[in-house]
C-alpha cells in the first residue's frame, strides 16, 4: 500500500535538514571533521571517478568492463558496511526516534531514502556515478540507458544498506557489537599501510593492464546485483540491446526487491518488543530483616593490620596493575590503543622484509629499532595515563590510595607491556639479523627508555591531563578519540614526545655510540649505568609528581570527565 | 535548630561561635560533616553562596533543593571532587582539602552521575573498591558477598558492569561505597531509577546503618522518601542555605500555613514555587 502525504515527507526531510545543520552548530569538533573529509574525501573520491572515467574511456574491452564489474561491487559491498559503523551517529536514519508518530511504511522508506542525500559520502558516491555515466556515454542512447541503470544501482545500494540496518537493528545496538567495530576499526586503521604497500606491488608492476584484460571477474560478478548492472551497461556498449534491457529489468525487479524486503523487515523490527537489558528480580529466600542485619554487622569490625605487603601498599599497587591490565583487555577503546602499540612492533618487524634492499637494514639499525618501537609504543600507553580512566577517574580519585600508589600501579601495568613487547622484538631482531651480541644493550636501552617514557608521561598526565572521549561506535564518533582539543592536543602529545627523547639521550649515546665507534667494551659500564638512569629517573619524577596529583585532582578531574 | 531566610546569617554566626576553627583529627566529639563559608563561583554565576551546615553523626540528613540549586555541586566540593572557591569542609573532624586521603577514608560516595569502572565485574569492582579501601584481604570476599546477597545482585556479580541496569549500576555503586563502613556516606539522588524493591532495600540498610552511628547526608527529589527517612533536612535554593531543621520543627515555623502540611508543601513554600494556572483550553 503506497501511502504517501506529500506533507509528511516534507517534514521529514525537514527534520533531517534540521538534525544534519545541528550536528555542525552543536558539535564544533564536526565541522573540522566534516571540512576534513571535504578537503581529503572529496579530492579522494574525484580522484577515483577521474581514475575510473579513464578506465572505462580508454581502456580496451573487456578490461574497461571488468573496471565497471568491480567498481560497482566494491561501491555495493562498502555502503552494506558502512552504515552499520554510522549507524548511532546518524540521526536522520534512527528510525525507532519516528515510532511515537502516524507515519506509513511507504513514507518512511521514502523519507529515510531522501535522508541519504544528505549524507557526507553520499556525494563521493555520486561523483563515482557520473564517471559511469560519463564514461559509458559512447552515444545518446547508451548514455541514457546508463543513467537509468545507475539510477536503479543508487536505489538498490541505498535499498541494502538500510535492509542490513534494518535487519540487524538488534545486533547494532548491543554492546558487544559496538565493541567489536571499535575494534575493528582500529585494525583497519591500522592495516591501512599494509593495505597500501599490497596495492602497490599489485598496481605498480607493468603486468597490470595485462591482467586486468585477463581477469573474468565478471563471470561471477553478473549475478550479483551490483554486476547486473555492470552487464546492462556492458552490453548496451556493445550494441545487445536485447540483452540490455533484459539485464536492466532484472535489475530493477532486484531493486524492487529490496526494497520491499526493507519495508517488510523494518516492520517487523519495529513491532517487535525489546528483549534484554531488564532487571532480573528473584526472590530471596533469607527474611529482608535478616539480610538487613548482615549487611549491617558484616562491615564490622574493621580488622586491624593487615599482612606486610598491604602495609607498605604494594597490594594497592598491584591491584591497580591488575585493573589496568583487566581493562587493556576489555575495554574496547583502550583493548584498540593496545592494539595500535602492538602494530608499532609488528611493522618494525615486518618493515625490512617489505623493502629488503632498503640500506637501514643493516645489522646496528635493525637491533636498535626495537627499543625505538616499543618507546612510541609505551609513550602511546602512558602520556595521558589519567586521562585514559575517563569517567573512572572520578571514582578512582575518591578512594583514599596515596596518588604515588596510583601512578605506580598504572606505571607497573604499562611497563610490563612494553617489556613483553621488547622481549619479543629485540629477541626476534637479533634471530633475523643474527644480532646476538646486541640483545644486552638493546634491552638495557629498552628499559631505561621505558622508565624515562614512563615517568615523563606521569609529568605529562598530571599537568597535561587530556579528556579522551568515550568512543561510541562509527567512524565518526572515533573521529576525535583519542581527545578533544584538537591541535593542542597533538602539540601537547609531540612536545612531551620530543621532551622524553631528548630526556632519553644520554642512553642512546652511552648505548650507540659503542656499536658505531666499535669500542663495545664501553658497554661493561654504559649497560647498568643505562638502567640506572631509567630507573632513578622514573623513580625521582615520579615521587615529585605524586603529591601535585593529589593537589590538582579537582583540576585534572575538570579536564578528563568533562562532557 | 531550624533556620529560615534572614536568620541564616544569624545562625551561621552562632554555629561558628561553637565550633573551634581547627578541628582535631577524627574526634569522637566532632560533627559528622561540618561545611563552613562554602563558597563556588562558576564564571558569574554563584553557584554555592556562603553556606554553612552542620550535621551530626548518626544523623539522617536530607539536603533538598529545586534543579540548580547547587545540591551536586555542595556534595562534590564536600567529598573532594570540586574545589571550592573559598571556604572549608570537615568530614569525621577531618579537612577534606587538607588531608583528603584520610577523609576520604571516613566517607562513602554515591554521586549522581555513576562513574564506574564499567568493565569489571560486579564482584571485581567491590573486590577492588575493598583493596583501594585498605581493607585486609580476608575480609573483602567476604564483605562483597554479603553486600551482593543484601543488594540482589549476587546472580549478576561476575557480569560486567557495562551490562547492568540503571538500577543494578546504583546498587553496586553504593554496595562499594558501603564496604568499607564509612562513618559519613554521601548519597546523591540514590533513588533515581531503582525498582521498589532495591529501594527498599537501599532504605532499610541505610536506616541501620545510621542506628549504629553512621550518618547519612543525602539529596534527593523524592519527597516521600526524605520525609520518611530524615531526622535533619537542609533546603537550598540558588546556591543558599534557606531552611534547615527536623521536620516538625520546619512545620511549627512555617508562618501561617497548615500544620500538618506534608515536607513537599513546606519545599514549595520555602523555595517560593508558585503554581500557575496553565490556560490550555485545546484539551478540553
Amino acid at each position: 500500500m503506497l501511502v504517501i502525504h506529500p506533507d509528511k515527507i516534507r517534514w521529514l526531510f525537514w527534520l533531517r535538514w534540521k538534525l544534519f545543520l545541528r550536528g555542525f552548530t552543536r558539535e564544533k569538533s564536526r565541522i573540522i571533521s566534516t571540512i576534513f573529509m571535504v578537503v581529503f574525501g572529496f579530492p579522494l573520491f574525484a580522484g577515483i571517478a577521474l581514475v575510473t572515467y579513464i578506465a572505462y574511456r580508454f581502456l580496451p574491452a573487456p578490461a574497461n568492463a571488468e573496471i565497471l564489474f568491480l567498481v560497482l561491487t566494491v561501491v555495493y559491498l562498502l555502503w552494506m558496511a558502512l552504515p552499520l559503523l554510522e549507524f548511532t551517529v546518524n540521526e536522520g536514519l534512527d528510525v525507532s526516534k519516528l515510532l511515537l508518530f502516524p507515519l506509513t511504511r511507504s513514507e518512511l522508506m521514502v523519507s529515510l531514502l531522501f535522508s541519504t542525500l544528505l549524507d557526507i559520502p553520499m556525494l563521493g558516491l555520486i561523483l563515482v556515478f557520473v564517471a559511469v555515466v560519463a564514461g559509458w556515454a559512447s552515444s545518446l542512447p547508451v548514455a541514457l540507458l546508463t543513467l537509468v541503470a545507475v539510477l536503479i544501482f543508487y536505489a538498490q545500494v541505498v535499498g541494502i544498506s538500510q535492509l542490513v540496518l534494518a535487519a540487524l537493528m538488534s545486533t547494532l545496538q548491543s554492546r558487544r557489537f559496538r565493541d567489536l567495530s571499535i575494534i575493528l576499526i582500529a585494525l583497519f586503521s591500522m592495516s591501512c599501510y599494509l593495505i597500501q604497500q599490497l596495492l602497490l606491488r599489485g598496481i605498480g608492476t607493468g603486468d597490470f593492464v595485462t591482467n586486468i584484460e585477463r581477469a573474468r571477474f565478471s563471470l561471477y560478478l553478473q549475478w550479483t546485483p551490483p554486476g547486473m548492472t555492470a552487464s546492462a551497461i556492458q552490453q548496451a556498449s556493445l550494441g545487445n540491446w536485447g540483452a540490455s534491457f533484459a539485464w536492466l529489468g532484472v535489475s530493477l525487479v532486484t531493486a524492487v526487491l529490496v526494497l520491499y524486503l526493507w519495508a517488510r523487515v523494518l516492520e517487523r523490527s519495529l513491532s517487535t518488543p525489546e528483549v534484554g537489558g531488564a532487571v532480573r528480580v528473584r526472590q530471596r529466600k533469607a527474611s529482608r530483616a535478616a539480610a538487613v542485619e548482615a549487611a549491617a554487622t558484616a562491615t564490622r569490625p574493621r580488622v586491624a593490620g593487615g599482612s606486610i605487603l598491604e602495609r607498605i601498599g604494594f597490594t594497592q599497587v598491584f591491584v591497580i596493575a591488575i585493573k589496568e591490565w583487566k581493562y587493556f583487555w576489555r575495554d574496547p577503546q583502550l583493548k584498540a590503543m593496545l592494539l595500535s602499540s602492538l602494530y608499532i612492533v609488528i611493522i618494525f618487524l615486518v618493515g625490512p622484509f617489505l623493502n629488503p634492499g632498503d640500506s637501514f637494514n643493516s645489522l646496528g639499525f635493525l637491533s636498535f629499532s626495537a627499543p625505538l618501537a616499543v618507546f612510541f609504543s609505551v609513550f602511546t600507553l602512558s602520556y595521558n595515563t589519567l586521562g585514559m580512566e575517563r569517567q573512572s577517574l572520578t571514582t578512582l580519585f575518591l578512594f583514599p590510595v596515596k596518588p604515588l600508589r596510583i601512578l605506580l600501579g598504572k606505571n607497573l601495568a604499562v611497563a610490563v607491556i612494553g617489556i613483553v613487547e621488547l622481549l619479543i622484538l629485540s629477541l626476534a631482531s637479533a634471530a633475523l639479523s643474527h644480532g646476538w651480541p646486541l640483545v644486552l644493550p638493546v634491552l638495557a636501552m629498552g628499559l631505561a627508555g621505558i622508565g624515562v617514557v614512563i615517568g615523563c608521561g606521569n609529568v605529562s598526565s598530571v599537568f597535561l591531563p587530556q579528556r579522551m572521549r568515550q568512543m561510541q561506535r562509527g567512524f565518526q564518533a572515533t573521529g576525535s578519540s583519542s581527545g578533544n582539543a584538537g591541535c593542542i592536543r597533538g602539540l601537547m602529545s609531540f612536545l612531551m614526545l620530543g621532551v622524553s627523547l631528548v630526556v632519553l639521550s644520554p642512553v642512546i649515546v652511552a648505548l650507540f655510540f659503542p656499536l658505531y665507534f666499535h669500542i663495545r667494551w664501553v658497554w661493561v659500564f654504559s649497560i647498568p649505568a643505562a638502567l640506572l638512569y631509567g630507573i632513578v629517573f622514573h623513580q625521582l619524577v615520579t615521587w615529585l609528581v605524586a603529591p601535585r596529583m593529589l593537589a590538582r585532582a579537582p583540576e585534572i578531574l575538570e579536564i578528563t570527565t568533562r562532557e | 535548630m531550624t533556620t529560615f531566610p534572614g536568620e541564616a546569617n544569624a545562625a551561621a554566626t552562632t554555629n561558628q561561635a561553637l565550633q573551634p576553627p581547627h578541628m582535631e583529627a577524627s574526634s569522637s566529639n566532632a560533627p559528622a560533616v561540618m561545611a563552613r563559608d562554602l563558597v563556588r563561583v562558576f564564571g558569574q554565576k554563584m553557584a554555592v553562596n556562603h553556606l554553612n551546615l552542620t550535621v551530626q553523626r548518626g544523623e539522617f540528613y536530607g539536603f533538598l533543593g529545586p534543579n540548580g540549586a547547587g545540591k551536586s555541586t555542595t556534595i562534590k566540593m564536600m567529598v573532594g571532587l570540586l574545589r571550592p572557591t573559598s571556604g572549608s569542609v570537615w568530614v569525621g573532624g577531618v579537612d577534606v582539602w587538607k588531608d583528603p586521603i584520610r577523609a576520604h577514608s571516613l566517607m562513602g560516595v554515591l554521586p549522581e552521575v555513576l562513574n564506574i569502572y564499567e568493565r569489571l565485574s560486579g564482584r571485581e569492582f567491590l573486590v577492588f573498591a575493598g583493596h583501594m579501601y585498605g581493607i585486609p584481604a580476608g575480609d573483602i570476599r567476604r564483605r562483597a558477598e554479603d553486600l551482593l546477597q543484601v543488594l540482589t545482585l549476587i546472580d549478576d556479580a561476575d557480569k560486567l558492569i557495562v551490562d547492568y541496569s540503571v538500577g543494578m549500576r546504583k546498587k553496586i555503586a553504593l554496595a562499594a561505597a558501603l564496604i568499607h563502613r564509612p562513618e559519613v556516606i554521601f548519597l546523591d539522588e540514590p533513588f533515581e531509577g531503582i525498582d521498589p524493591i532495591s529501594s527498599r532495600v537501599i532504605r532499610d540498610i541505610l536506616r541501620e546503618l545510621t542506628q549504629r552511628g553512621t550518618t547519612v547526608f543525602f539529596s534527593s527529589h523524592i519527597m516521600e522518601v526524605v520525609e520518611r527517612l530524615c531526622t535533619r533536612v537542609g533546603i537550598i535554593n540558588q546556591g543558599t542555605l534557606v531552611a534547615e531543621g527536623t521536620l516538625q520543627e520546619l512545620r511549627e515555623r512555617a508562618s501561617g500555613e497548615e500544620k500538618d502540611a506534608t515536607l513537599e508543601d513546606l519545599f514549595l513554600t520555602i523555595v517560593g514555587a508558585r503554581s500557575e494556572h496553565q490556560n490550555l483550553s485545546w484539551l478540553e
